[in-house]
């Protein structure tokens, strides 16, 4: 036995070996303009769907495997977000948007069922259990806050023929507030465990202090041509971190990577794909930066970027210094940061109208491009208690010469139920270049039992990012940008109802029953009754006297009766 | 039938008139029609018109618009008011519309007035008939009236059911039984709740019947009836069915408002009972209500059996009264400028409860002189001003209250008073049992006299007050005045109740339990 085991053991490393590459993780700093530094912590890892199919995780955390295997979940993807991303300093968006969720929690995934009950019935299942996995209420996404996308989403994966069973669902949580008890299981699904590696940077207390942050849960199977299909889980975390914030009580214009994160980063994860630099900078060239010892920098010829390889056992950080302005190599602002892109997209969305019956919502969508058209799906997901007026959606162009008409191509729009489900508007439109769209229409707010109303009634509700998915173009000769598809969220709103007296429903009850009471019974009392003169019914006694004179009455007449 | 030519010729400039006022409204304020459409004065949930023309919308995009929460209407609005063009761009078509069903209501209750039966049934005639207004003057008080003219504009649909139960009383009274319940089934087709007057009108019809082709078994004659109206209402459900595709529409129009699930605000006090409603006992509130509601059909028939026409009436006011029924001012304060706070709020919903339990003092007032059969005028009046009072200005019937109905009690009430004797001359020769042949002397009690005199200047006293409210709502509201006017009106509505306690103390002096 020991020695088939001997034999097995060394087969084992060789099988591991194989996959050893299958991990990989990498950050990618980019300071931004204002003195801000966006963190990208990527980590990906695959599992062939055999040995998924086995239940032979390796890399794929076995907790959330588990509970895809059991609900047949085919793609999933999971959002934490927090904060708003400020485009007109930052430019593009990291991933072209495609890893951000709106505010709150947003998840979406891909289930294989036969039937929509199924799906649902799957779809609740699986809320719950991620719900328990990443202490969120996801369990909250219930049956008023799905929606069932038509044209927003398209799978990110490679299904082959499951395809046709399979169903979308998408739900979020708007109010749901991210914080360290998400990042924690988060944290847990990666090899290392937050001990080693990039990971080992994140803390909560740093990365919930950030002015926008993101994470993001990517499962989806990929079939590379002529190898074996492989399911694919990508962690994300995107921040931005105000530098002069992060690194207080410090100050001073030089940062370092240990000031901004409050730790250092504790070598490589052993697990981890060694051909991929663990940390990359996209600064310009001509910025200093020095590095803790035993790390190697790598410039990428294009002069945006470079990479360190660390040492997988020593600590690592790198400082930034100040930059001189003036002396022997004086240095710019075009030196310190690389320029963001231009987004494809500017989007707003605020309230309009006034008073706390009627609103309105108004979106405003800049497209900054001088020549290219930008097409996307606009997809709103809205709570039923906003009875959205269809018939007075408007788009109102600004901008280009001569307004075009046609900027809504397609609507599909299902209408919300009382307690039921909520609002799906989804419109397939164009900006044309230069020109910024303003989309308007009415709603209605809905009051509420008073059982249904929040602990915190009067702050308001919170009503979901819309979400944005720009189309790829259809042109040859369209800006690389927008030959994928690319996405991007408006922030969430906060929709005040009128709220009724919580204190007094036994009161309301009580009056209003009164008032039943006093109709009813006045009306019976009339309706039952005989009018006639006051003199001509028998002669009415008051008081004690009356009474007895009632009684000798009575019982002279039952004398009499028995007399007779 | 003469008569009503006559009529047509009579009102045609009548009608003329009020329909290029409405036109002119339309034409010189066009941004009034879409500002009375949002007011809940005009429209409910279920009869807004800025609803139905969501439901048109969605209806000519080819989704349900009953697989929505927002369209409460009957289905078939949607391919009759399709046919029209776009009210957004020529809404001018619509406006005739409404026009037209107005002007139609206002001859039928030109008919109804002219035909006399408030003043003189089959069964009763009143000690006072000559007294009663006529058809053309009644016509004219309901299109002139602010309350008709700010529905036509506001365009709720609850004008076309007004318009169809208008025209089943009028033609029940006109002799034509058979296009009474036609339009009776209409009416139930549209908003469900006239079919509660089936059974007044029913009587009514059988009442004046015309001679040529009558029925003279009542029994015979309420079968008939009843298939008159589940035939075309099977007609029309068959045709809904056919039109949407499926029974969907049921449950969103009428469960809707069976289960009082929308709860957007409107002038009733009901959507705010169930906000508050705990969840455990809201069904059986529900129930409740209908009950209620229903409960006095029955009653009513029987007790007035000799005037069909006034529990038509009483039971048109009732379902105001519990359906719609609050000042507006209170809601303006709270859901417009969110101004109310705990205590103010308190004040304002004690008050308003108790407002909604002052008009049931009239109406028992009103079915008092009813039954004491005194007030001919009185009647045809109430009458009059309740059927244009639910021709959608639903908040009007309070106005009416504060305004009309009060003077009336207690005009009628002294006039009653003082006709004793000629009452009590006409039941002593009809030999009602009890009655015996001396005359008695009455006197006017001081108490009840005040208290009439007091219930009317405080009625004056609320309309300014709500008046006052809806001004002040509008730009900076003070929550303190308010709050201290609320208090005192609440106050006086407690004095008013000890009064009316007081009242019927005094009242029962002339009431006995019946003996036999």
């Amino acid at each position: 036995m020991r020695s088939f085991l001997s034999y097995l053991i060394p087969l084992l490393f060789l099988v591991f070996d194989v996959f050893a590459s299958d991990y990989h993780e990498q950050l990618n700093l980019k300071p931004l303009p204002q003195s801000s530094l966006l963190a990208s912590f990527n980590f990906r890892s695959n599992t062939t769907l055999t040995q998924f199919a086995a239940h032979n995780f390796r890399y794929f955390p076995r907790s959330l495997g588990q509970i895809l295997q059991h609900v047949g979940t085919r793609e999933l993807h999971l959002r934490f977000s927090l904060g708003r991303w400020d485009a007109e300093s930052w430019g593009a968006r990291p991933w072209d948007g495609t890893k951000e969720g709106g505010t709150g929690v947003e998840l979406w995934a891909w289930l294989e069922a036969d039937t929509e009950e199924e799906a649902d019935h799957k779809w609740l299942t699986l809320t719950n259990a991620l719900s328990g996995l990443f202490c969120a209420s996801l369990n909250f996404i219930d049956e008023t806050r799905t929606t069932r996308p038509v044209m927003s989403f398209r799978p990110e994966g490679d299904h082959g023929p499951a395809i046709d069973r399979m169903h979308l669902l998408h739900g979020v949580l708007p109010h749901e507030i991210v914080c360290t008890e998400n990042l924690t299981p988060f944290l847990k699904l990666l090899p290392c465990k937050g001990k080693a590696g990039i990971s080992s940077l994140l803390d909560g207390h740093k990365l919930f202090d950030a002015t926008w942050q993101s994470m993001a849960i990517d499962i989806r199977p990929l079939c590379p041509p002529g190898q074996e299909c492989v399911l694919q889980i990508e962690q994300t975390i995107d921040m931005v971190l105000d530098i002069e914030r992060s690194k207080r009580p410090r100050a001073g214009e030089e940062w370092s990577l240990d000031q901004l994160f409050g730790k250092y980063l504790k070598g490589t994860c052993p697990l981890t794909d060694p051909d991929v630099p663990p940390v990359c900078i996209q600064v310009p060239e001509r910025r200093d930066i020095f590095s803790t010892g035993g790390a190697v920098e790598i410039k990428n010829p294009n002069g945006l970027s470079r990479c360190y390889q660390i040492s997988p056992e020593r600590d690592f950080s790198m400082i930034l210094p100040r930059m001189p302005r003036d002396g022997d190599n004086p240095k710019t602002t075009a030196d310190e940061h690389v320029q963001p892109g231009t987004p494809l997209l500017y989007a707003e969305r605020s309230f309009t109208g006034h008073g706390q019956e009627r609103g309105g919502v108004q979106s405003i969508l800049t497209n900054p491009s001088p020549d290219t058209e930008v097409e996307f799906v606009y997809m709103e997901s809205l709570p039923w208690f906003m009875r959205v007026y269809l018939h007075t959606l408007k788009a109102r162009v600004e901008g280009t010469s001569g307004a075009k008409d046609d900027l809504i191509e397609e609507i599909y729009y299902r209408p919300a139920l009382d307690r039921a489900r909520g609002t799906q508007l989804e419109l397939r439109m164009r900006v044309p270049p230069a020109s910024t769209v303003f989309l308007t229409y009415d709603f209605e707010k809905s009051v509420l039992r008073y059982t249904e109303y929040p602990p915190d009634a009067n702050r308001g509700f919170d009503v979901a990012a819309s979400i944005i998915t720009i189309l790829p173009s259809t042109s040859p000769n369209a800006p690389p940008t927008l030959q994928k598809t690319s996405n991007l969220r408006t922030t969430s709103l906060l929709l005040s109802l009128p709220t009724p007296d919580f204190s007094m429903p036994y009161n309301v009850i009580i009056f209003t029953s009164t008032a039943i009471a006093l109709a009813f019974g006045g009306l019976y009392n009339i309706l039952v009754r005989r009018f006639v003169g006051a003199d001509e019914g028998p002669e009415e006694v008051g008081g004690l006297r009356g009474k007895i004179a009632l009684l000798v009455a009575k019982l002279k007449s039952v004398t009499k009766g028995k007399v007779d | 039938m003469s008569d009503g030519k006559m009529g047509f010729q009579d009102t045609a400039g009548l009608y003329g008139a009020a329909a290029v006022l409405r036109l002119a409204l339309f034409t010189f304020f066009p941004t009034l029609p879409d500002l009375l459409t949002s007011r809940v004065e005009v429209s409910t949930p279920v009869t807004s018109f800025k609803r139905l023309q969501e439901g048109l919308f969605l209806y000519n995009h080819n989704v349900s618009p009953y697989d929505g929460g927002v369209y409460h209407q009957a289905p078939l609005l949607l391919p009759i008011l399709s046919l029209l063009p776009d009210p957004s761009t020529y809404p001018f078509f619509t406006y005739l519309l409404y026009v037209l069903v107005d002007i139609a209501s206002a001859e039928a209750l030109y008919r109804i007035a002219e035909s006399g039966e408030a003043a003189a049934s089959k069964l009763f005639t009143s000690a006072r008939k000559d007294r009663k207004w006529s058809g053309y003057v009644v016509a004219a008080i309901f299109l002139f009236n602010p309350f008709t003219i700010a529905t036509c504009l506001g365009r709720p649909t609850n004008v076309f059911t007004t318009c169809a139960i208008l025209h089943a009383v009028a033609n029940a009274i006109s002799g034509s039984p058979l296009t009474a319940m036609l339009a009776l089934s209409f009416a139930a087709y549209l908003s469900m709740y006239p079919i509660l007057l089936l059974p007044p009108l029913i009587l009514l019809a059988f009442d004046r019947q015309p001679p040529a082709n009558q029925i003279p078994s009542l029994r015979q004659f309420t079968g008939t009836a009843v298939l008159a109206v589940m035939a075309p209402l099977s007609a029309l459900f068959a045709a809904s069915y056919i039109l949407t595709g499926s029974w969907e529409f049921i449950p969103s129009t009428y469960g809707i408002q069976l289960t009082i699930t929308d709860l957007t605000p409107n002038v009733g006090l009901w959507w705010y009972f169930f906000i508050e409603m705990f969840d455990s006992f809201r069904s059986f509130f529900v129930g409740v209500f209908w009950l209620h509601l229903s409960s006095y059909v029955g009653g009513l028939s029987i007790r007035i059996r000799s005037q069909p026409l006034a529990v038509i009436t009483i039971l048109l006011a009732s379902t105001i009264l519990y359906s719609a029924f609050l000042g507006p001012a209170f809601y303006y304060l709270w859901i417009y400028a969110g101004s109310g706070n705990a205590n103010f709020f308190y004040a304002i919903t004690e008050a308003s409860d108790l407002r909604a339990s002052f008009p049931t003092v009239l109406f028992l007032l009103d079915l008092f002189s009813i039954l004491k059969h005194a007030p001919t005028i009185f009647l045809a009046d109430l009458l009059n001003n309740n059927l244009s009072s639910t021709s959608g200005a639903q908040a009007s019937f309070s106005i009416f209250c504060n305004g009309n109905i009060a003077p009336n009690i207690v005009i009628e009430e002294r006039k009653w008073l003082v006709g004793w004797k000629t009452r009590r001359q006409e039941s002593w020769e009809q030999g009602l049992p009890g009655v015996s042949q001396t005359n008695p002397t009455v006197v006017m009690d001081p108490k009840v006299q005040n208290f009439l005199k007091f219930s009317v200047i405080l009625h004056m006293l609320r309309l300014s007050q709500s008046s006052y409210l809806v001004s002040n709502a509008c730009g900076e509201y003070d929550a303190n005045i308010a709050f201290e006017t609320s208090i005192a009106e609440v106050q006086e509505q407690a004095d008013n109740l000890l009064g009316r306690l007081a009242l019927e103390r005094r009242l029962r002096h002339y009431v006995l339990w019946d003996t036999s």
